[in-house]
């Protein structure tokens, strides 16, 4: 089972990554836990001992999973930080990289 | 809306058989004169921007020779137009025209369909006319299903005594042509003004034409990039970026547009910059309100409403942090509908990302107001997370007014800019 990992994409353009070898000595399952609260058709679900899809990939894709984070900022507090979800914004550090003054986050006051 | 640049413009029409001048875009002098040598002169050089009244503000210049269009160009360039930079002209020959009419389609909100537009007297001065002979324009609605077809076009030209026979016919044939523009592409608006009758033809001087945004996933050929309206100015390219999380995810919405980018007028008016997303185009008017005679001005309007998903709060808090010089940041929802759980769980995951020194603490004074649904839970998530107890934080509730939370950020700023040594 080592080196196990779940992966899918979401609707937006990103993917929620979670690594399964983490979450067998986790005992919260909290990513599951916040899906469930969903109230909708759940995403995240538990199989032996660890997270699974409830629901077939195409749906998730399709928009099934409504990216409410959850899952991840969960698992950082309550879980064993084993979910990242990616979300990329496109042409973002073209822009960044065109400042000519630095943004206000990277001034450390 | 997305409006095209007049050359991009005249390109549809060409594509449709309208005829229009020989020309081509340029982006420095050498390209001018190259062009100017294939087409002969006399020349137009015409500034490619959006804002109206190019012509009278200096947009068009003519040359007879290459001295003058040196000229022509590197003044354009250097100096641009209406306090618009010019990144690229368009150099047409010039036209020699018998008359210049107005001819043009549009959407009509009251007659609920389209409807073509004709003024026999076209060119800059078409708004006063417009203003002080409105009669002068005349407009006949289309039916849709049925579509516009020359002899609709000479029907409603036919008491022009002053335009021969032949010239109403081509005037006809460029209305169709411009219908035709209109449905193909999603148009709202189809505007050749002014229309040259010259004498064996009808030639498109210029071209404005402004797509419906929310079709141009339907038009990929056209390659444009969709952002909000920006009024006469080009999209930035954040505008770009913000538009894009939209065109990803049809999940709720996030309007955005940079009122002030360099934040010029803020500097000039010695108001302090603050980056801005409400719940609520409404909401935000009233707190801009509120918040500008207190001396702060947004540089950004945004509004996330729709009951967007997480992850567009995400993207769209990295983009209103990514303003430089903003000394503030405000979030505000109506007393919405939507789950502002999930919005909370956004802006969490991007102030974690932002600051991941402090654990999503911010550098800047913000205020965070939840009035709606999920309020509280939205309250709970940035405490357990930590965000909440940062120094320059502060989070409201249902109960808060636009005024209380105006004055909580006013004091909050001044706490903070003390703190920074008063500068």
């Amino acid at each position: 089972m080592a080196g196990q990992v779940l992966t899918f994409r979401v609707r937006s353009g990103g993917s929620v990554t979670i690594d399964l070898d983490r979450c067998l000595s986790c005992d919260t399952k909290a990513c599951v836990q916040v899906c469930q609260k969903q109230g909708g058709p759940l995403v995240l679900d538990e199989a032996m001992g660890v997270p699974a899809l409830g629901m077939p990939l195409s749906e998730v894709t399709r928009g099934g999973c409504v990216e409410c984070l959850g899952c991840e900022l969960d698992c950082a507090l309550y879980g064993r930080q084993a979910v990242v979800i990616d979300l990329p914004l496109a042409r973002f550090e073209e822009y960044l990289r065109g400042l000519a003054e630095d943004v206000v986050y990277k001034r450390r006051r | 809306m997305a409006r095209l640049l007049e050359y991009q413009g005249k390109e549809l029409l060409r594509t449709r058989g309208v005829t229009i001048p020989a020309g081509r875009i340029i982006h420095s002098i050498s390209e001018a004169r190259e062009v100017a040598a294939e087409i002969g002169y006399p020349v137009v050089v015409k500034a490619q921007i959006l804002t109206g009244r190019r012509g009278k503000s200096g947009g068009v210049r003519f040359a007879r020779n290459e001295e003058e269009l040196e000229e022509a160009v590197s003044t354009l360039f250097s100096t641009g137009v209406q306090n618009f930079p010019v990144g690229s002209l368009l150099v047409e020959r010039q036209v020699a025209a018998d008359r210049e009419v107005y001819v043009a389609v549009t959407a009509d909100p009251h007659a609920r369909s389209p409807v073509v537009l004709f003024c026999p007297k076209g060119g800059v001065d078409i708004e006063e006319t417009v203003r002080e002979h409105p009669e002068a324009v005349i407009k006949s609605p289309i039916d849709i299903l049925r579509g516009l077809f020359v002899y609709d076009v000479l029907n409603l030209l036919r008491e022009y005594r002053e335009l021969s026979s032949s010239e109403k016919l081509r005037i006809a044939q460029v209305a169709c042509r411009l219908y035709e523009v209109y449905r193909a592409f999603d148009a709202k608006l189809v505007e050749v003004n002014p229309l040259a009758l010259t004498a064996d033809d009808a030639v498109a001087l210029d071209a404005r034409i402004d797509l419906d945004g929310d079709a141009l996933n339907r038009h990929p050929e056209l390659h444009l990039e969709a952002a909000e309206e920006a009024g006469s100015r080009e999209s930035t390219l954040l505008e770009k970026i913000a538009a894009e999380i939209d065109r990803q995810d049809h999940r709720g919405s996030v309007h955005f547009v940079q009122i002030d980018p360099d934040l010029s007028y803020a500097r000039q008016h010695g108001l302090i910059p603050f980056g801005f997303d409400c719940v609520g185009a409404g909401a935000s008017l009233a707190m801009m309100d509120e918040l500008v005679p207190l001396g702060f001005y947004p540089v950004n309007f945004c509004d996330s409403s729709g009951n967007p998903v997480g992850s567009k709060l995400y993207r769209i808090t990295k983009v209103i942090f990514s303003q430089p010089g903003i000394e503030g940041y405000v979030f505000v929802s109506c007393i919405s509908s939507q789950q502002l759980d999930n919005t909370a769980r956004g802006i969490i995951k991007a102030l974690k990302e932002l600051y991941p020194e402090t654990g999503g603490q911010p550098n800047i004074p913000t205020v965070l107001a939840f009035r709606g649904a999920w309020e509280k839970e939205s309250m709970q998530l940035l405490t357990e997370h930590g965000i909440a107890q940062g120094r320059w934080v502060r989070i409201l509730g249902r109960e808060a007014t636009e005024k209380d939370i105006a004055e909580v950020f006013h004091s909050l700023y001044w706490e903070w800019r003390t703190a920074q040594g008063g500068r």
